[in-house]
């Protein structure tokens, strides 16, 4: 069905100009009050409003049709076209969620920092740039989109910029982002070349058989996404931005723009890597790299000091969980791996905002430092207990339903490559307990360290607390009504694939 | 009773109780007792759910969960799950009474009995539960509870890294376990209990499927029911409090891995090799702890030990592959909970009002202890298997079904643990309550425990006197359709086991007859053997030398090659491009 452009008008106008009032505002309220960041929290929540509105709207339309809404400025195959799919939403409703939260948080959070009103104007455009991606119908407008979120987050993790740590995190972002960006474009310029589309379906449809330039295709296009999406070798990105950006900036970094990356693959690849003859060499080599990421991330988190590093990694290593069950190469795998973003985002959205409650109180990330802060504050440490116990994939939260799913949606392809994977996501989930029990153990129980010795109970702001509550409370009803958030997933895999029914349950 | 919907309440209160203990945290009394009636709420509806499937039928209903697999939460009481909903509840109530004596002055309260609320009710969740994936669920927060509740004492690093060291090794067990009930259902189609048995029954399912999955389901019941060689998790645990030692040993935890076997024989049993391995699992665990038993020094430690070989004891019992046998299994999960309980929370009033932990500083406690004497001694005799005592019904109706099912070999081994049993918790009664009065007591003047302690204690000892009786009206409402049978030179063999582990007691602990210490200089072998037993065999150094290490290299292997140097990072992304584009030439 075809729609007029006025339907997307109605995210993008408000969240533009919403984006650029946030700024002016900033600058007309400069020297009146002594509450800019509330300002500018206040302005970006109202523009998140009107953006939500609208999104709403978008997926009532499309839950009443069942299909896709397909926007199209022209009718050519080579026009820009907008896409609303059920997956698109799905990830665009966990963006906006974590944006929303994020933009409160940070009111509390950048009080101290005089002006934060580029911060919220950076993470509005963030919003957009990924509603874009998942809207987009061609692969230029996800391409633009793509670009967009990227700068946005450059901006977003250079915040600090006074300290060199953030420059040279930024640095290394951007070079390797840059680099992954062009390897993505010169693989569409190859998918332009081959079947003389950019429009989404129609290239999806034109891969029937495999030829070496459609594998060299599809792996510039994973490669490309892959250093976003912080697949192993191609992450050596992520441990260093993730402690230079601001705590917000890092939940949304870990929570959703990383997995925008998974996103691209499922988006742009699973319609053809599902395909047998591609299936056959894309499946074992998924799979290691799925391993492989999982084990550099969770090692690499074992023995870590710097609480927002650790964190990083465990980040890495659930890429590798979602990149799994994408490995299934099966519309099960990609719902589990699917659900897995949204609980993954969820708890590490969580868990990077309790590492900036702990900066912000005291002004450290190292776990020895914080040794002890959950006696003087009972609520960070039941936070902190629950956020962490829940990443190790423990019941009754909601990471435990996607892990399970994707085990079981691995175990059920019978594939020797595939069982073997899951045997070592196991291993690593063991290996993920070792630290988060870690995590616990010192932030909340272990005696306090000499710097935070003596003292009465510390008063942490409401605005720091509730978004993590919600969090956290969205995880264990995501635990205990799987079907709310997972049956969505599977509906919007569905109509992906373009599959009338789905091969469920083994 | 069912327009009460005991089968969900029974389980699901605790859960809900939860926040009302954590909100009640300024009334500390009311608290307490608030956690205690809530336990003895759900007893009352496990005995209620007894009195309706005591006749034979089954309660079950079921909701819809996640549609897209089909899975729903099920409920599903028969025999076996409302008789074992009745011994948790029965001694979780009784724990959690004693609990007010023995953590009375203890700081984070509410933390212990939310855990402890949680730790019960998801053992009768995962109990009632109809189907793997629920049972998975209660089983894994039943874990975590375990962990928390023995680190309970965070400022004790030893405690600390025993809960950790407890999550951890189950967790092993866990995968197993995962992996194994997965893999049936991707090839079944179904993860219900009664379904599975039905297919089972019917041949659907290959036999070789079969013993791989139930093999690996056994993993996962060992990890829990601290079998060898998962069971290392388990003597560590002890530095949690003694009620939560109760808990776990008695009540909740390692029962789950037996239950687990039991619950899932229907499915496993046609396969002759499943059974086999789940008896010689037992076996093999049962000798091995039995004789560390021997030679411990901490009281707590040699329950620890002795709870291990009980369990393995109903391993074996499950491995006869009859129904005779399969009984056996839970009458003794049953009579080991008593008695283990009451033992425990013996040791418990001598460490509450002693102070330690170690046999050596104890001695004569028998005059300034009587009530808890006469506890500690139920206990013994009911775990060495002394009749009238429930110890003894269990026990011999083990032997006797291994025998009746022609595994000689390893009815024989029982026999040898019941000596090595005998020996073991003698020597804990004579070095604890007789000879000398300990200079530690004397100096602190001991005194008897309180009465909220004392009495849990005469109540789960009168248990352990008279529940050997109700051995015939439990096997009925297990499903057992023939007569026990009874074999006098049975009976006669594990009372004669009994009397030679009693002597050797008897004359080197309690009357100093040969000199142990004199004994062992004289015999080196007997002296290595029991510094192998010390060191546990070497299960912990062989873990900490094949995991603990070699993880710690490779994880700063691969810190080490992340440099961080922008140059570096590239490579990889290059590399694959240049092979790309290598293979693309070779192609073209």
């Amino acid at each position: 069905m075809t729609y007029d452009w006025t339907v997307l008008l109605a995210t993008f106008f408000p969240g533009f100009v919403g984006a650029f009032a946030i700024l002016i505002l900033d600058l007309l309220v400069k020297n009146r009050t002594n509450h800019r960041s509330a300002v500018s929290g206040i302005a970006a929540l109202i523009t998140f409003a009107f953006v939500a509105y609208s999104n709403w709207q978008q997926a009532a339309l499309l839950l009443t049709t069942g299909k896709p809404i397909v926007i199209s400025l022209e009718p050519s195959l080579l026009a820009t076209t907008f896409t609303i799919t059920q997956l698109g939403v799905y990830i665009s409703s966990i963006a906006l969620l974590l944006s929303i939260l994020i933009s409160l948080y940070s009111i509390a959070y950048l009080s101290k920092e005089g002006s934060s009103a580029i911060f919220q104007s950076l993470t509005v455009l963030l919003y957009l740039s990924i509603y874009a991606v998942t809207v987009a119908g061609d692969l230029l407008t996800f391409f633009i989109g793509w670009e967009g979120m990227s700068v946005a987050a450059y901006g977003l993790v250079a915040f600090y910029k006074h300290s060199w740590e953030a420059i040279e995190a930024t640095m290394k972002y951007l070079l390797m982002s840059g680099v992954g960006s062009l390897t993505a474009l010169y693989g569409i310029a190859l998918v332009y070349g081959l079947t003389g589309t950019l429009n989404i379906e129609a290239f999806v449809k034109a891969f029937t058989t495999r030829t070496p330039i459609g594998i060299l295709t599809v792996v510039l296009i994973f490669m490309g996404f892959g250093v976003e999406a912080a697949v192993a070798p191609l992450h050596m990105w992520l441990p260093d931005a993730h402690p230079a950006a601001p705590s917000p900036m890092s939940a949304l970094l870990s929570g959703i723009i990383i997995e925008v990356g998974s996103f691209a693959f499922i988006r742009l690849l699973g319609g053809i890597l599902i395909i047998p003859a591609y299936a056959i060499l894309a499946q074992p080599i998924l799979a290691v790299a799925a391993v492989a990421t999982m084990f550099i991330g969770n090692l690499s988190a074992l023995q870590q000091d710097d609480l927002k590093r650790l964190l990083a990694y465990s980040s890495i290593a659930q890429v590798g969980y979602i990149l799994l069950g994408i490995a299934a190469l099966t519309p099960n795998g990609f719902s589990a791996s699917v659900f897995h973003i949204w609980n993954h985002a969820l708890l590490k959205a969580t868990l990077f905002l309790l590492a900036g409650v702990v900066t912000f109180l005291i002004g450290t990330r190292s776990l020895t430092e914080m040794a002890g802060l959950g006696r003087r504050s009972p609520i960070l440490a039941a936070l902190f207990t629950l956020g962490a116990l829940a990443m190790t994939g423990v019941p009754p939260f909601g990471l435990f339903w996607s892990e399970f799913l994707i085990v079981l949606s691995n175990l059920a392809v019978k594939s020797p490559v595939l069982n073997a994977a899951v045997v070592l996501m196991l291993l690593n989930l063991l290996i993920s307990i070792a630290y988060y029990f870690r995590v616990i153990r010192v932030v909340a129980f272990a005696k306090p360290s000499t710097a935070l010795n003596g003292g009465g109970p510390i008063k942490i702001p409401l605005m720091l607390v509730i978004p993590c509550f919600i969090l956290v409370a969205l995880s264990l009803i995501t635990g205990l009504y799987p079907n709310l958030f997972y049956q969505p997933a599977v509906d919007a895999i569905k109509s992906i694939l373009g599959l009338s029914s789905c091969a469920c349950g083994g | 009773m069912t327009g009460l919907y005991a089968e969900w309440l029974v389980w699901a209160l605790p859960f809900i109780a939860i926040p009302v203990v954590l909100l009640l945290s300024r009334l500390p009394k009311v608290r307490d007792w608030f956690a205690a009636s809530v336990v003895g709420i759900t007893f009352l509806l496990a005995v209620s759910l007894l009195l309706d499937v005591e006749t034979g039928q089954t309660i079950a209903s079921s909701v819809s969960w996640l549609s897209a697999y089909g899975f729903t939460v099920t409920v599903h009481v028969d025999g076996l799950a409302a008789f074992l909903a009745v011994v948790v509840n029965s001694l979780g109530f009784l724990i959690v009474v004693y609990s007010q004596g023995y953590m009375g002055h203890e700081k984070g309260l509410p933390r212990y009995y939310s855990l402890v609320l949680l730790f019960i009710g998801a053992m009768t969740g995962l109990i009632i539960a109809g189907n793997f994936l629920q049972l998975y669920i209660f089983w894994e927060i039943v874990g975590i509870c375990s962990a928390f509740l023995i680190a309970f004492w965070y400022d004790k690093p030893e405690a600390v890294r025993a809960g950790l060291k407890a999550f951890l090794v189950t967790r092993v067990g866990d995968a197993a376990l995962l992996i194994g009930f997965v893999w049936l259902y991707v090839t079944t189609g179904t993860i219900d209990f009664q379904k599975l048995g039905t297919l089972a029954m019917q041949g659907v399912i290959p036999l070789s499927l079969l013993t791989m999955t139930g093999i690996l389901i056994l993993v996962g019941a060992m990890g829990k029911s601290a079998q060898v060689p998962l069971h290392v998790w388990l003597p560590d645990a002890m530095e949690g409090p003694t009620t939560v030692s109760a808990l776990i040993h008695a009540a909740t935890m390692v029962n789950a891995g037996v239950y687990l076997v039991a619950r899932t024989y229907p499915i496993f049993s046609l396969s002759q090799t499943w059974l086999t391995a789940v008896g010689w699992v037992g076996v093999i665990s049962a000798l091995l702890a039995a004789s560390i038993a021997t030679v411990t020094m901490d009281i707590k430690r040699v329950l620890a030990y002795s709870t291990i070989s009980q369990l393995g004891l109903m391993f074996a019992a499950v491995g006869t592959g009859t129904a005779g046998g399969w009984v056996a299994s839970q009458f003794h999960l049953m009579s080991q909970g008593f008695f283990k309980a009451l033992g425990f929370l013996a040791a418990g009033s001598i460490i509450h009002m002693l102070g330690t932990r170690d046999m050596a500083e104890m001695g004569g406690l028998r005059k300034r202890m009587p009530l808890t004497f006469i506890a500690f001694l139920f206990s013994t005799l009911a775990l060495a298997g002394i009749p009238p005592f429930v110890g003894f019904w269990s026990k011999d109706l083990i032997i006797t079904e291994l025998f009746l099912a022609n595994l000689n070999i390893q009815a024989v081994l029982v026999l040898v643990v019941s000596v090595l049993t005998s020996f073991y918790m003698f020597r804990v009664l004579f070095k604890v309550f007789f000879g000398p009065e300990s200079k530690m007591a004397q100096d602190k003047d001991l005194r008897e425990a309180p009465k909220i302690m004392t009495i849990p204690l005469m109540i789960l000892s009168a248990c352990v006197l008279v529940l050997g009786f109700t051995e015939e009206w439990a096997a009925g409402l297990l499903g057992l359709e023939h007569a026990l049978v009874f074999e006098l030179p049975i009976i006669g063999a594990s009372i004669l086991a009994i009397l030679v582990g009693f002597a050797p007691s008897y004359f080197a602990v309690y009357q100093g007859r040969p000199n142990p210490q004199t004994f062992l200089q004289e015999h080196p072998g007997l002296g290595s053997l029991r510094k192998a037993m010390l060191a546990g065999y070497g299960f912990d150094a062989l873990y900490l030398v094949m995991f603990a290490r070699p993880f710690s290299r490779i994880s700063n292997g691969v810190r080490s090659i992340q440099t961080g140097i922008l140059a570096k990072n590239l490579w990889p992304m290059l590399a694959v491009l240049l092979l790309l584009a290598l293979w693309m030439m070779m192609n073209l």
